[in-house]
């Protein structure tokens, strides 16, 4: 009897586990399994918040986005302002823009784009809160379809990086007749005009696009375009070695030196448009003290933050932007230790007998290390760090009102000066950027002009004074330009990134 | 029986509360804004109040829980996503499963593993197989499962190519992750087992079943270890709860879409309703493995049903009484 009704709690065990392993097959969405090469699969770093593209600015569901969805302009692999959707654009003052629309553009449901839809997206960002810097720019009401593939977009004020701006996703431009008959299931289901369509989602797992074979430019070489969610940075690099994924993003800089010994992966190191930094908050009645800021400045050992935390991948910096931006100030080299200088600046600051301040990060592993450094090195020139570490959102909220003293952070930029250099902007203190609420009458005048300037080599003169100001003012020490870490397989062809981390999969294959 | 069920369902009720009140003042007095996050670091503050008003996030504490248990006791809605938009039990349910099969797998494999090595160890104490298996438990306790999970995946995925790395797109899928946590809470089944069996062994049933010549293999299989099964079977439920919860660090190496991962997601970006309805449940779960484990008592030990019995019986008859 005993013996039965073991024999019977064995039994329903087993036939569980087996009910278990079976409903779990049969993979869905083709996945890039080994041979399948006509799939190219990418690892993300996340799951897109939605695939609506007026919903979010989350980078992940960018990435996707900008295959489904195009923006009017795009950037070219120099990041060069290049047409996409408009075939070509006059500027007839400095707040009229007048956009050619590309004609026999089909959307993935097959109406054909007009200016119409252009005119509906932008209406769409009236109201955005997603995208506040094109919505206080844009004089909405003005804006009109002259003709079916003619848009007129009116500004309010001069603004020299629109079209910088109608590059973002944000921007993206959608079906008038789908996005309304569909607007609450749209971010799970959008249409756009882009390369690749939207074919199946399944959240924090996978999303499989399909080839648009009736796209208006050069068709994708690949046929299924897979992005994968795969959240650890080691997982997705083993993937790409074990074939798993082609192509894995954002790989973490201390697994570099382990992957480029592997012939079966290529390592791409592409410098990027993101900046680390330790921040001051000027709301502190001693870091006011300019004298004080430069003397940890002089105190910091950049290059060996670098060649530590960052295993050496990165350049030093000395500016918001990096060397590949076109608002990038070289003349500025970037502050080289010197102890001496940085204890009679100290000296002359009235902190003869050193200080004491509170260094805060987020919970990124890199950063801490980052942290651990500064605060030895500060220690060398008699200023006295305490380390605190918040969680993200903690940190990000105590950043941007203001409530630290020093902290380590990263701003990434997509290529326009204004947003580059918001960090210093006296008018967007707080969330809009400047997060050490630094003040000068002088820098707000100059990016003001700069904004509202269309003639790029008078703005790159304002950029440059913004910049020298901000040098010798230091309201943050700028640590490094981070460099990009892509891993792929070394059996896919036509790989390319730009410094916005963006990549064009049209032009990838396989042999 | 039944009567006991239903009122250990019941005695559920007062215990979920406390959880979602719990999890709720938590998330409400976390630092780090929900409209905020959603919008950006970069949105004015116009917009993220706008956001915050929109999203009914201005209300005072005791009116938002107020609405929040309103609205779960009479409609089963347990709100949407600020996120994404979505109905949060359709996000739960949507991950549930993977969980759920991750959590069953484990508790498979650690069942075979942890049992068999406990029997082993115990029917030869001190010996090489003893020693072996206390050495396996300690490894398998002390080794963080993120830790052997990578391992596990530069060995059989990158080196040996034999397992692919992660996702769950086939039964290939689905052999490192369950093995990795599985192992892992294998070791704490595997001594418990031992050390259960080795004191029931000791007792004098088993000397008597011995003198009647049984074979060892029923003395210790029949006799001993269903006797030996009880504090296994608590420990095995709570391997389950734990696991049902916890495999979140092995569902982020294995890019699993589990609900460790949605709740984790959901911290991070301060997504209140979800993290409020994943984490309930989550306790929903756990109290049902709880349950179970309560109910499989009863068919193990005999003493154990007669007592759920008598319980029954003398309430019965206080009620007469009365």
């Amino acid at each position: 009897m005993k013996k039965k009704k073991m024999t019977v709690f064995m039994a329903v065990l087993s036939a569980a586990a087996i009910m278990l392993t079976a409903c779990g097959g049969g993979g869905k969405g083709g996945n890039g399994t080994k041979g399948a090469k006509d799939t190219l699969t990418v690892g993300l770093t996340a799951n897109p918040i939605t695939l609506d593209p007026y919903n979010t600015t989350d980078s992940p569901a960018s990435k996707v986005n900008k295959n489904i969805h195009e923006t009017l302009v795009k950037y070219d692999d120099e990041m060069n302002i290049v047409p996409c959707l408009a075939e070509s654009w006059e500027i007839t003052d400095d707040t009229t823009y007048i956009f050619k629309i590309r004609q026999g553009v089909k959307f993935h449901n097959s109406e054909e784009l007009t200016a119409k839809d252009v005119k509906f997206s932008f209406d769409m960002q009236k109201d955005n809160p997603h995208a506040e810097s094109v919505t206080g720019m844009v004089d909405f009401d003005n804006c009109k379809a002259v003709d079916d593939y003619t848009f007129e977009l009116k500004l309010k004020k001069p603004f020299g990086s629109i079209l910088q701006h109608l590059t973002q996703a944000v921007t993206s431009i959608v079906n008038e007749k789908t996005y309304t008959e569909n607007k609450e299931n749209y971010g799970s289901n959008p249409v756009g005009t882009g390369p690749f369509k939207f074919e199946e989602w399944k959240k924090d797992d996978f999303i499989n696009l399909a080839r648009n074979d009736e796209y208006w430019g050069d068709k994708a070489k690949v046929k299924q375009l897979v992005f994968r969610i795969i959240p650890e940075s080691s997982t997705r690099a083993i993937e790409v070695e074990s074939g798993g994924v082609d192509i894995a993003t954002k790989i973490a800089p201390t697994e570099v030196k382990r992957l480029e010994k592997n012939n079966k992966v290529v390592v791409d190191l592409t410098p990027s448009f993101s900046t680390q930094f330790v921040g001051f908050c000027l709301k502190n009645d001693k870091l006011q003290n300019v004298k004080l800021r430069q003397a940890i400045n002089y105190a910091i050992d950049k290059e060996a933050i670098l060649n530590v935390a960052y295993q050496g991948i990165g350049l030093v910096a000395s500016a918001p932007m990096s060397p590949g931006h076109w608002g990038y100030d070289d003349s500025l080299p970037p502050f080289t230790r010197d102890l001496e200088k940085s204890k009679k600046l100290l000296e002359e600051a009235g902190f003869k007998d050193g200080l004491s301040l509170t260094l805060t990060t987020d919970e990124d592993q890199v950063r801490r290390d980052v942290a651990e450094m500064v605060q030895a090195q500060l220690g060398e020139a008699g200023i006295e760090v305490k380390m605190q570490t918040l969680e993200r959102g903690a940190f990000i909220d105590a950043v941007i009102q203001g409530n630290l003293e020093l902290f380590i952070l990263g701003w990434s930029d997509f290529g326009t000066p204004d947003y580059g250099l918001a960090l210093v902007n006296p008018a967007l203190k707080g969330a809009g950027g400047n997060m050490a609420f630094y003040d000068n009458p002088e820098v707000e005048e100059l990016l003001t002009k700069a904004q509202a300037s269309t003639d790029d080599n008078e703005r790159m003169e304002l950029y440059k004074k913004v910049q020298e100001i901000s040098w010798e003012e230091s309201p943050y020490v700028f640590l490094q330009h981070d460099t990009e870490v892509t891993v792929y397989s070394s059996q896919l062809k036509g790989f390319n990134i730009k410094a916005d981390g963006d990549s064009d999969y049209t032009k990838m294959y396989f042999e | 029986m039944l009567k006991f069920i239903g009122k250990r369902l019941l005695m559920m009720i007062p215990v979920l509360l406390g959880v979602i009140i719990l999890v709720f003042t938590i998330m409400f007095y976390t630092p780090g804004d929900p409209a905020r996050i959603m919008l950006g670091a970069g949105a004015s503050e116009e917009a993220v109040q706008q956001l915050r008003e929109e999203k009914g996030l201005n209300r005072p504490y005791f009116v938002q829980l107020g609405d929040y248990i309103k609205n779960i006791v009479l409609h089963g809605d347990f709100g949407e996503s600020f996120q994404t938009g979505e109905p949060v039990l359709n996000e739960i349910l949507e991950r549930f499963p993977t969980t759920l099969k991750l959590a069953s797998l484990s508790v498979l494999v650690s069942l075979i593993v942890g049992l068999s090595m406990g029997i082993l160890s115990a029917t030869h104490q001190y010996s090489w197989i003893d020693k072996f298996a206390t050495a396996f438990a300690l490894l398998g306790v002390s080794m963080p499962s993120f830790w052997a999970g990578l391992m596990a995946t530069i060995l059989f995925s990158s080196i040996l190519g034999w397992l692919p790395a992660s996702g769950s797109y086939g039964w290939k899928y689905w052999i490192l992750p369950p093995l990795v946590l599985g192992l892992h809470s294998a070791a704490s089944i595997m001594r418990m087992t031992r050390s259960s069996l080795l004191e029931v062994i000791r007792q004098d049933y088993i000397r008597t079943a011995r003198a009647k010549g049984q074979s060892e293999r029923k003395v210790i299989v029949v006799h001993a270890l269903r006797n030996a099964l009880i504090p296994v079977v608590t420990v095995v439920g709570m391997q389950f709860g734990v696991l049902l919860g916890g495999s979140i660090l092995i569902e982020s190496v294995f890019a699993l879409p589990g609900l460790g991962r949605l709740i984790i997601g959901a911290i991070g970006k301060r997504d209140r309703m979800v993290v409020q309805g994943g984490v309930l449940f989550l306790a929903l779960s756990f109290s049902f493995v709880n349950l179970l484990v309560d109910i499989l008592y009863a068919y193990i030990d005999p003493r154990i049903m007669s007592q759920y019995k008598a319980l029954n019986k003398k309430k019965k008859k206080v009620s007469k009484n009365v």
